[in-house]
């Protein structure tokens, strides 16, 4: 069935492009104050935990996507109901990080324009990219990937150079105690973004066969837990955790703080670039991921994918519309109801429960 | 047998073959006046031979696609002068093949019996001498015509390296190859195509470096070909591409010997059509767009420079509108103030917003470029003066445009010439516009919208199984020595991955370096 190939390179571009996506724009949370790097390494640490979790689950149909899987696993009718759940599961985070960008391009360089248009827009570049495949996508993470290293690289540089991180801000370190930093780490910081890592369990099926797929990720994370820590420290460094709680992009208000001899200035394109280059990658790796469930769970032959990834996509504009329209209610569903109530269920529970099932299986059935 | 079978092995013959030739030599000449309409250029020469003169021959041949002192010489002489002497008419044998294997002297001869043949061979060249009471004609290679020499090709010009150029001459070309890969897997098999222009198309390749695969389907797609007359290789190129919605080329072109011949060893295949100096080359990828010939044959640190300064290039002419646009009309915070005090006061006069004053002057511009290649050579000087007065002065001053813009549209058209190849710029003359109007809707967004669905469109095009991109994406470290950077010499030893996957490896040479002082001591030690 699978025809297209990715390999593990392009897996770990977009693990890495997945996790930077909303987190490097949006900001890992400030709550746990001056030592809220610490929830970052943390919460890395529980990624890699939750990813091994992914690949242990599809280490037991390796050839086949999650939602065929849980079919193998629980059966034809309770498997279809959770395939169900799982591709509605990644069409709403699609159009949650969807409604995020929207309305900070809004926010920030798209004042006059309607949600509608922005979203409209963005919702046109995820179709085509889901139309024309996960290996197109792969490439094409290949070719911007690149850009986005070397735009966070100058944005690093410049704000070093000028001289804006004060250390003495980052002390003192765990002033407020161990409580905060795990308070904040579970269950917000270890699904967003570590948890959404569940959606590349309907990409491994598409992986060539040398590819170590355990391996490739937990580098992915590691190497995105890196740069979000230092991305995290730097803010905190320039801002202080007490104002970074209050920035809205706290990526883009550093940046606008960089004046060096009044000839590096003004580099905000550089954050504005890579938050939309990250925003498409975030949305389509969704999106896409809903599509080819659905492709498979209803059986929608691939000749049909034009008019379902455009009746999905006009579906996600409204969907996109209705929960963030309202941005202050958008954020404070998206950090503390979505968290506990779908994304520990869906990325932990849910799954934990799936290799227990699929374990006695092996056991009684091998 | 079946009737099934037998019909279909009779359908290829029945479509191939026309008439059988006649036996006499009388009704073959009168079918062969017919059909071709007693035209002009035909030349008939009837005459007899043998001590009697009791054999009828007749040697046909078309005026000016032969040549004449090969066809006096080696044919009529022959048939007229020499046999005169030999009694023919009292040899109990077969006079075609007498004559055939004692008397002709000329070079290549083919046997031809039906009359579709005969119009062939004769149309393209060949002289046919035809005897009565044979069924069988024999085409002598007499072909010659006036053709354009071995010139510099007037596209992709360089400043060192060689400056021979293709030809319209099939043979020419082939031959110009041959001079450079003196190699006997250098395999050329060739084609007619076209029911009427029966153009001749030949397939080059290296055999055992080139793949077996992309040659297939080369040959494959060739044969698909069901047109009236292929006039230039452009018409293959449309007919054989993987792609046809797509502003990219994915057939390489050039009227470089040295370019096709770098890339037949890379393993590329080219396609020579007959007629066109244009040699195709596929598969072709988007970075053999930026590489110049002359990168080869200039020190490697500056043909990487070049490189870059091409994809730079690049950027420019594709975006340097749709910037400015976007800058003025959506994010006049991101423009240094004394820059945008200043762009705002030139700005002042204009009655345009920025988007109408871009695309007017970026289609006068068009206008003007198309018009300069279109003009008779003579009055070419006379673009440039309405074009430097015109577009620069004269519109900055009567407030219709701001300089700042003619800075712009002057950028853009400098950028755009420095492509190597013209069918690749061409593409982006064309995305700019989309670009500029992205810009004037969406800002900064419309661009990256742009440019984002640029790159997935780039991420899914092939050229004959090839991914485009490569070997961007898919990544290749071992091909990155010649895509946007171009290695030196002695590390270029590998050839294209994806483009061919035998006979990979092109050279065994070690960086040149002056032998070591020590080392000498110790061989001396040794010995």
């Amino acid at each position: 069935m699978v025809t297209e190939k990715i390999n593990g390179l392009q897996l770990f571009i977009m693990i890495l492009l997945l996790e930077l996506g909303s987190a490097v724009v949006l900001g890992f949370t400030f709550e746990a104050g001056n030592s809220s790097w610490l929830v970052i390494i943390m919460s890395t640490l529980g990624g890699i935990a939750l990813y091994v979790l992914y690949t242990h689950l599809s280490s037991y149909h390796p050839t086949l996507l999650l939602t065929q899987a849980v079919r193998k696993i629980t059966g034809p009718v309770i498997g279809f109901l959770i395939a169900i759940v799982y591709i509605g599961y990644f069409f709403y985070i699609a159009a949650r990080v969807l409604g995020d960008f929207s309305n900070l391009l809004q926010l920030t360089i798209l004042q006059g324009t309607p949600l509608l248009v922005v979203a409209g827009a963005f919702t046109l570049m995820v179709g085509i990219a889901s139309y024309l495949g996960i290996e197109v996508l792969a490439r094409t993470a290949e070719v911007l990937f690149p850009w986005v290293i070397v735009f966070g690289g100058l944005f690093l540089f410049f704000v070093y150079i000028d001289g804006l991180p004060d250390f003495r801000n980052l002390q003192p370190i765990l002033d407020k105690g161990w409580k905060p930093i795990i308070d904040t780490t579970f269950p917000q910081g270890l699904t967003f973004p570590f948890g959404e890592l569940i959606v590349f369990l309907m990409f491994f099926p598409y992986l060539a066969g040398s590819t170590n797929i355990t391996r490739v990720g937990i580098m992915g994370v590691i190497m995105s837990g890196i740069i979000l820590t230092i991305t995290q420290v730097t803010i905190l460094a320039v801002h202080g955790a007490e104002t970074a709680k209050l920035l809205t992009i706290p990526l883009l208000e550093t940046i606008s703080l960089v004046n060096i001899q009044d000839i590096i200035q003004r580099m905000d394109p550089l954050v504005i670039i890579t938050m939309i280059v990250l925003g498409f990658f975030k949305i389509a790796l969704f999106f896409h991921a809903a599509i080819i469930g659905m492709h498979e769970t209803f059986l929608i032959p691939r000749s049909k994918r034009i008019w379902l990834v455009s009746g999905a996509g006009i579906i996600l504009i409204i969907i996109t519309y209705m929960i963030s329209h309202d941005y202050v209610r958008h954020i404070f569903v998206g950090l503390e109801i979505v968290p506990m109530y779908v994304h520990v269920p869906l990325q932990i529970i849910l799954p934990v429960l799936l290799i227990g099932i699929a374990f006695l299986r092996h056991k009684i059935n091998p | 047998m079946s009737r099934f079978s037998r019909r279909k092995r009779q359908t290829p013959e029945e479509q191939t073959s026309s008439k059988k030739l006649d036996k006499t030599l009388q009704n073959n000449l009168e079918q062969f006046k017919q059909t071709l309409g007693e035209s002009t250029d035909i030349v008939i020469r009837t005459f007899k031979a043998g001590q009697t003169g009791s054999i009828d021959i007749a040697v046909l041949y078309t005026s000016g696609l032969v040549n004449d002192t090969i066809v006096h010489d080696f044919v009529l002489d022959t048939l007229m002068v020499q046999i005169r002497q030999t009694p023919l008419d009292t040899i109990e044998k077969d006079n075609y093949q007498l004559i055939k294997d004692f008397a002709m002297t000329g070079g290549n001869i083919t046997d031809i019996d039906t009359t579709e043949k005969l119009f062939n061979h004769v149309l393209s060249g060949d002289t046919v001498v035809m005897l009565d009471g044979s069924s069988e004609a024999m085409a002598i290679d007499t072909r010659e015509w006036e053709s354009r020499s071995v010139e510099e090709p007037s596209t992709q010009s360089v400043v060192r390296g060689p400056k021979e150029g293709f030809t319209e001459n099939l043979r020419t070309n082939t031959a110009l190859l041959r001079r450079r890969i003196k190699d006997p897997n250098l395999w050329i098999s060739t084609k007619p195509i076209g029911t009427k222009s029966k153009t001749d198309v030949a397939v080059v390749y290296l055999h055992g470096v080139a793949d077996e695969k992309v040659v297939k389907e080369v040959t494959h797609r060739l044969n698909k070909i069901d047109i009236d007359a292929i006039l230039d290789s452009g018409y293959v190129e449309e007919l054989i591409q993987d792609e046809t919605y797509t502003p990219f080329p994915t057939v390489y072109n050039s009227e470089r010997p040295d370019t096709i011949a770098g890339g037949l060893l890379e393993g590329r295949i080219a396609i020579i059509v007959d007629g066109s100096p244009f040699v195709l080359l596929v598969p072709a990828l988007f970075v053999n767009f930026f590489q110049s010939a002359e990168d080869y044959f200039q020190r490697a640190d500056f043909s990487t420079l070049i490189r870059l300064i091409r994809y730079l290039a690049f950027f420019l002419a594709l975006l340097t509108p749709s910037a400015y646009i976007a800058l003025t009309t959506y994010h006049q915070e991101m423009i240094p103030t004394s820059l945008l005090v200043s762009l705002s006061a030139q700005r002042e006069g204009v009655p345009f917003p920025a988007f109408v004053e871009a695309l007017l002057m970026e289609i006068t511009f068009e206008i003007l470029r198309e018009a300069g290649v279109r003009l008779p050579k003579a009055v070419g000087s006379a673009i440039s003066i309405v074009g430097a007065l015109v577009l620069g002065q004269a519109a900055v001053e009567a407030g219709i445009v701001s300089s700042a813009m003619v800075i712009v549209v002057s950028l853009t058209a400098i950028s755009s010439f420095v492509s190597p190849s013209f069918n690749f710029a061409i593409s982006i003359r064309m995305l700019r516009f989309g670009f500029m109007i992205l810009a004037a809707t969406l800002g900064l967004f419309g661009i990256l919208l742009g440019l984002i669905i640029l790159t997935l469109h780039l991420a899914s095009l092939r050229s004959f199984g090839v991914p485009y991109l490569t070997p961007m994406a898919p990544f290749i470290v071992s091909d990155q020595k010649d895509a946007i950077l171009r290695f030196p010499r002695w590390k270029l030893t590998t050839r294209p991955r994806l483009v061919t996957q035998q006979n990979i490896t092109r050279e065994d040479v070690e960086a040149p370096k002056p032998p070591k002082r020590s080392r000498r001591k110790k061989r001396k030690k040794q010995k």
